[in-house]
């Protein structure tokens, strides 16, 4: 089941050059450490490019949204696993 | 006809059947969905257009199923209740086309690498041809096919042949993860039990008029009297009795070239059905924003208005009628689609979805303006409505009309393939 978040996220990411990989973020007041980024892509919002990752805690499947204008992190969704 | 299906690293063959490749990717939108989500991998997935799990899935379409779920007879175009009866275990994923045109994206620098005769023929499908690269067609195809596993963690099918028409055939040959070469010589041989419908480009209509003159296989095409295939079809009747004989002429276009673009539409399937007008109306406003939005960019300017409605039951019906004007403006568009829409009523069934489509374009003159002081001032706001939607993402400024199609439900899904060739990004 996936259910709708779109909430800012706090995130803890390493930036490689021009490649961005989220490590962990907090939701519902916990640390989520993330097992595996399972995909990455991009879209346009305008004229700015977002990124998307698709990541697991080993668990659940969340996707996480990063702006590189306002540097802001989003949660988009999370599905059961 | 060599096969190496599912090992990339074999030696290839030493046939050299030509120097096109067909590329088409396995269950394209599954197997992303898949790789996004382990949960789902090895087992049997559909990913369709849109959630209506709260309304059981009624009006939801399979768009493509992942292999596993093919075992059980679910394809392409079943509705989501009927896979469910064939495998009460399926997963439904609703799809995320800007992830999959993303991930074409990627594809196509891949192959990029190769040669810049690279033709999206849809967003799982390509054409290249290796022509004059210096580079052997099978190597070549083994290594994209390992390049595609390794970089985006999906497999392909490769057709290698002499043109395009048989590098398809060969491609359809063996799935998934297949690497099929076919000479002309061997194309043939296959052409005597191959359903002329299956011959790339012969739709169902023309295989149906084929069939009443007794052409039922592609060979049986290519051995037609060219007199009588031209007096049924016209010019067509020269390609379809080339295409009989594994001829085709058409070059592999470059990346980088531009379609000509022939009509811009866009069409809505509206979250549940309705026979409410003010409903109605707003998507049709929506719609015809949109396709002045994509004509604008274009460059072009359209005279014919062609509007779909289809409905609750799936009976539909289009109409059209031309202009006096070329027009650019969503206002316009919507005012020559309401003329129509006016037609089908009072409406006596619910509405399913709609379809706006501008055709007869023509180079959008800049427009005539000058003449009037009011047409002036409507294209100097629709400009800057562009160019801001443009930064700030589309629909940020929008008729308020719009408003009640939004809150009915708008879902993204028109215009993929078209928006992405004609506009590339990243």
């Amino acid at each position: 089941m996936t259910t709708e978040i779109s909430r800012r996220v706090k995130v803890g990411a390493v930036f490689e050059g021009t490649i961005v990989t989220p490590k962990w973020f907090v939701w519902e007041n916990r640390r989520r450490m993330i097992a595996q980024v399972t995909w990455r892509w991009h879209t346009m919002d305008g004229e700015t490019r977002i990124a998307h990752f698709s990541v697991t805690d080993g668990g659940n499947l969340f996707e996480l949204t990063f702006n590189p204008v306002t540097l802001e992190w989003r949660l988009v969704r999370v599905t059961g696993g | 006809m060599n096969t190496v299906g599912g090992e990339a690293e074999r030696q290839p063959q030493t046939c050299r059947p030509g120097t096109v490749l067909h590329l088409d990717m396995d269950a394209y939108f599954a197997s992303i969905e898949q790789a996004c989500n382990p949960s789902l991998r090895g087992k049997p997935v559909v990913v369709c257009g849109e959630t209506s799990a709260e309304q059981g899935w009624g009006r939801t379409i399979v768009t493509t199923a992942s292999y596993e779920a093919r075992r059980f007879g679910i394809k392409t175009g079943c509705t989501v209740p009927e896979a469910r009866r064939r495998c009460p275990d399926v997963a439904i994923v609703c799809g995320d086309p800007e992830k999959y045109l993303d991930t074409s994206r990627r594809l196509h620098r891949i192959l990029l690498r190769y040669t810049d005769r690279v033709e999206v023929y849809s967003i799982d499908e390509c054409f290249m041809d290796l022509a004059g690269t210096r580079r052997d067609p099978v190597t070549a195809a083994a290594e994209i096919k390992k390049a595609v596993r390794t970089e985006l963690g999906l497999t392909c099918s490769i057709g290698v042949g002499p043109n395009k028409l048989i590098a398809k055939l060969a491609g359809d040959l063996q799935k998934p993860d297949g690497l099929v070469t076919m000479s002309r010589a061997e194309a043939l041989v296959l052409f005597e039990d191959l359903p002329v419908q299956e011959v790339w480009g012969v739709g169902e209509r023309t295989a149906e008029r084929l069939a009443r003159v007794g052409i039922f296989t592609a060979a049986e095409l290519g051995r037609a009297p060219l007199s009588m295939l031209t007096t049924m079809f016209g010019v067509w009747g020269y390609r379809l009795q080339a295409m009989g004989c594994g001829h085709c002429d058409d070059p592999v276009a470059r990346h980088d070239e531009k379609r000509v673009v022939k009509s811009v539409g866009h069409s809505h399937t509206l979250p549940k059905d309705t026979a409410n007008v003010t409903i109605i109306q707003a998507y049709l406003r929506l719609l015809a924003e949109r396709v002045g939005e994509r004509l604008r960019r274009y460059g072009k300017a359209g005279s014919t208005v062609s509007l779909y409605v289809r409905y609750a039951d799936f009976t539909g019906a289009g109409r059209q009628h031309r202009v006096g004007e070329p027009m650019t403006s969503g206002l316009h568009i919507y005012r020559s689609a309401m003329c129509l829409l006016r037609q089908y009523m009072p409406l006596r069934k619910k509405v399913r979805s709609l379809g706006i489509s501008i055709s007869a374009l023509t180079p959008a003159s800049g427009g005539q303006g000058f003449l009037l002081e009011r047409c002036g001032r409507e294209e100097r706001l629709m400009d800057v409505v562009d160019r801001i939607n443009r930064r700030y993402g589309a629909s940020t400024l929008k008729p308020g009309s719009v408003l009640t199609a939004e809150r009915f439900g708008v879902k993204e899904r028109c215009g993929l393939i078209g928006t992405y060739l004609l506009d590339p990004k990243g």
